[in-house]
């Protein structure tokens, strides 16, 4: 495997090193993309990591969706480039229109950050190829706006066309039909709340991230 | 109350002030509970109360249409996310403003 993965790096991203290590550890090469860069280069794939992009003072992801990369990431996703958001990414994904719906606050207005189990939904995405469909995972959260909500018919359809891509087994946020993370309809954008980065090692508790992170070097 | 839940369940209106509220609570129509103030003391006083966010703005037209055509491109494109909230625009006139 030699993968090359873009890690997006917004002013206010904390977990891109983390991603960086976690995708280098499972045998990827991983390099950073400042926001301001028009162009990403020769990656394979794009991750867009934790934190709080612009920091979150209006909503979270909302300015992070005008920075100069999110142009390249979203021909690159059109280009059917695969493209992931993990918590703050997700929720970068959302406000780009680039996945549908969109993330509120918890419903019990607490910041969480715990281990979750997972509930793999399908394997046909570019964060899930390796696991297995009804895969539990214990990998964790640390959000405070991770409540995903959209609109009935956009939830009938992504149920329709599969493109719920995990669900907490245990809803930690109040999130519509205990969705975790989606997908788009071209499946190579994918979305999630919790944290696979932190769940890549034995040390670290969990090496169940490690599937989702290795499906994505395959993808 | 029974009657007042079968009216809630069909989707009517209902409202608790105050008291009116605990009770709800306790009806379970409504989730949480109220707890004894803080500081332990009765308030009886005159607040203010404001839902949802405000944000306040100068923006530079030649009339009110103009403004307002501005700060809807900017709630659209950014202020407001439509998945989950909506917003209302009102427009004054600066101070000095030559076209009040």
């Amino acid at each position: 495997m030699s993968r090359r993965i873009g890690v997006v790096v917004f002013p206010g991203s904390n977990c891109e090193h983390d991603v960086v290590w976690a995708l280098q550890t499972l045998g990827g090469e991983a390099e950073l993309v400042w926001h301001a860069e028009t162009k990403l280069g020769a990656v394979d794939a794009v991750v867009l990591p934790g934190g709080f992009a612009h920091g979150d003072y209006l909503r979270t992801g909302a300015i992070a969706r005008f920075s100069p990369v999110m142009e390249a990431v979203s021909e690159f996703a059109a280009a059917g480039g695969p493209v992931v958001g993990i918590c703050n990414g997700f929720q970068v994904l959302t406000e780009a229109g680039l996945l549908p719906g969109a993330l509120q606050k918890n419903a019990g207005l607490k910041f969480r950050c715990e281990p979750s189990r997972l509930r793999v939904e399908t394997t046909d995405s570019v964060l899930s190829s390796r696991a297995a469909v009804g895969q539990e995972l214990s990998i964790p959260i640390n959000h405070f706006e991770g409540n995903f909500t959209c609109d009935k018919e956009t939830l009938a359809r992504i149920n329709d066309q599969d493109q719920v891509v995990f669900r907490y087994v245990e809803n930690p946020n109040g999130s519509v039909d205990d969705i975790a993370g989606i997908c788009n309809e071209a499946r190579n954008v994918v979305g999630l709340m919790p944290h696979p980065e932190r769940a890549c090692e034995a040390i670290l508790g969990s090496r169940d991230g490690a599937v989702l992170l290795g499906s994505l070097l395959e993808a | 109350m029974d009657a007042v839940r079968a009216f809630a369940g069909a989707g009517n209106p209902l409202i608790g002030i105050c008291n009116g509220f605990q009770v709800l609570l306790e009806a379970e129509l409504l989730p949480g509970a109220m707890l004894r103030n803080r500081a332990l003391k009765y308030r009886c006083e005159h607040i203010h109360v404001r839902v949802g966010k405000s944000i306040r703005l100068v923006v530079e037209a030649n009339d009110e249409d103009t403004a307002r055509a501005q700060v809807a491109e900017m709630c659209d494109r950014l202020l407001a996310n439509p998945v989950i909230e909506d917003f209302s625009i009102s427009v004054v006139a600066a101070e000095g403003c030559r076209n009040a």
